[in-house]
């Protein structure tokens, strides 16, 4: 009574090669077809919908084999930290102290900005709203960066919506189910995410490559002075799904074909994360409010006139 | 050469749930070593193991299945995952009677050539679905990371189906 792995029987080798079974090929003639139909369609509602449905039925599957994982990395980061509990607490310690001076001067620079717009009466753009939402998944596989979270539909989330953690921007949600959303990481090769370096006020568009960089190889016009290592990067806005100004990264290294960028947060291995729920001002009401302004400068202008004169 | 076991119940429900189970591990957030290791290709090992010994257990529908929910999972195309997997199949099933009675080298030797083909078969996809050149090492990385974790696989699966009852006589 053998088996193929417990048989003792040597056998002459390629030979004796056995045909697969027809079933095999057709299926395989059917997965390749897929995958030529998903090139011309990837998109398409059939395969959103399938996936969205999918994610929906086994985000709770996810959590459960993510549980045991995450409690075991939990307890062996408590190990790690044990031993560095003197350093991290100085380090902790320094950084606070930094922190409070820029909270006092982050507080009075946000006095000084509500009575500018108080001064000129511009319109403030609603607060964002923030979806917190647990890592449940992450891909796996060696090309397509991306995470499931345990906020869907439901809770607020939807598609485009930006997602960040502690550090800045991670990525932003591509589907999205009733309870579980997919969120595409910044450094996937399909992320391109409009950005700002604020130093030299220029726009450029930032792609992921698969690996820990994200690059740079795109700008909307000539930077107004020269590109340095350590500029900063924010979200430009410009592509009316995510708000301007979320941090993103600072320049890690200036190449021929344009800027490598070193992520504050890379997503990898995040955990808790917030979704930002946000809507792009609508032109109209924006048109409505330069109406507005138009007349309380003709007011001032009266009221100025008399005075000057 | 025929496989004379007999797939019931409990042998399918097992090799499905190793299949569907080693493909849900690769969306879980290991991070091994801070992220330094990536996950293996398991499924492709079970297919390997279960294709040598068992292939009545795990038919090639269940593969292509497999394939399928895991391409679902990742939110990729359609295909690729469900292709590699059978292509997988394919070639254990093709090659079983050469590997019947081998020593543990030789099935490695065997699993990585298969491993380095069908991933290469998955990069030339994943690059026209991706429409550029992907990049090759991070997929080389985790295939070679798969080949690792091979020989204490074969160990368990060695294991696994020495429990299991043989109801017809085996190959040989």
């Amino acid at each position: 009574m053998q088996s193929a792995l417990f048989s003792k029987l040597g056998r002459s080798g390629l030979r004796e090669a056995e045909r697969p079974p027809a079933n095999l090929l057709v299926l395989l003639a059917v997965s390749f077809f897929l995958t030529i139909v998903s090139i011309y369609g990837a998109q398409a509602s059939v395969f959103e919908k399938a996936r969205e449905s999918l994610l929906d039925r086994f985000a709770p599957v996810l959590n459960v084999f993510s549980a045991p994982v995450r409690y075991v990395g939990n307890r062996i980061g408590d190990v790690s930290d044990y031993f560095a509990v003197l350093e991290e607490n100085e380090r902790l310690r320094e950084e606070n102290e930094a922190l409070r001076i820029w909270m006092h001067q982050a507080m009075a620079m946000e006095q000084r900005l509500a009575e500018y717009e108080t001064l000129l009466n511009s319109r403030v753009v609603d607060a964002n709203r923030y979806i917190p939402a647990q890592v449940i998944a992450e891909n796996g596989g060696p090309f397509r960066r991306a995470l499931i979270l345990s906020a869907g539909r439901e809770a607020g989330v939807r598609e485009g919506n930006a997602v960040v953690d502690g550090g800045g921007l991670i990525g932003h949600v591509i589907t999205v189910g009733k309870n579980a959303s997919r969120v595409l990481l910044l450094t996937d090769t399909n992320s391109h995410v409009p950005v700002y370096i604020e130093a030299v006020d220029t726009e450029g568009l930032l792609t992921g490559n698969s690996g820990s960089r994200i690059e740079i190889k795109e700008f909307s016009g000539r930077p107004k002075g020269a590109l340095q290592v350590g500029m900063r990067v924010v979200t430009s806005g410009t592509d009316g799904t995510l708000p301007r100004g979320i941090p993103v990264g600072e320049i890690s290294r200036l190449t021929e074909k344009g800027v490598e960028v070193r992520p504050y947060s890379s997503g990898q291995g995040a955990y808790l994360v917030r979704v930002i729920e946000y809507a792009f001002p609508d032109p109209s009401e924006a048109e409505g409010d330069e109406d507005a302004l138009g007349e309380t400068a003709a007011v001032v202008g009266q009221k100025a006139g008399p005075a000057d004169g | 050469m025929d496989d004379r076991h007999i797939a019931t119940t409990g042998t399918l429900s097992l090799a499905a749930l190793l299949l569907f189970g080693s493909a849900t591990l690769i969306c879980v957030p290991i991070n091994l070593l801070e992220g330094l290791v990536p996950t293996p290709f398991l499924p492709l090992v079970v297919i390997f193991l279960y294709g040598l010994d068992r292939p009545s257990s795990l038919p090639p529908w269940m593969s292509f299945a497999a394939g399928l929910y895991l391409d679902l999972l990742l939110g990729m195309a359609l295909g690729p995952w469900a292709s590699v997997f059978l292509l997988m199949h394919a070639a254990v099933v093709w090659q079983r009677s050469y590997f019947a009675g081998r020593d543990s080298l030789v099935l490695l030797t065997g699993f990585g050539i298969a491993l380095g083909g069908v991933l290469t078969v998955y990069w030339v996809e994943m690059s026209v679905l991706g429409g550029r050149v992907m990049p090759l090492w991070p997929l080389a990385y985790q295939g070679l990371i798969t080949a690792l974790v091979f020989a204490p696989a074969l160990l368990l699966f060695r294991r696994l189906i020495a429990k299991q009852p043989v109801t017809l006589g085996g190959l040989g």
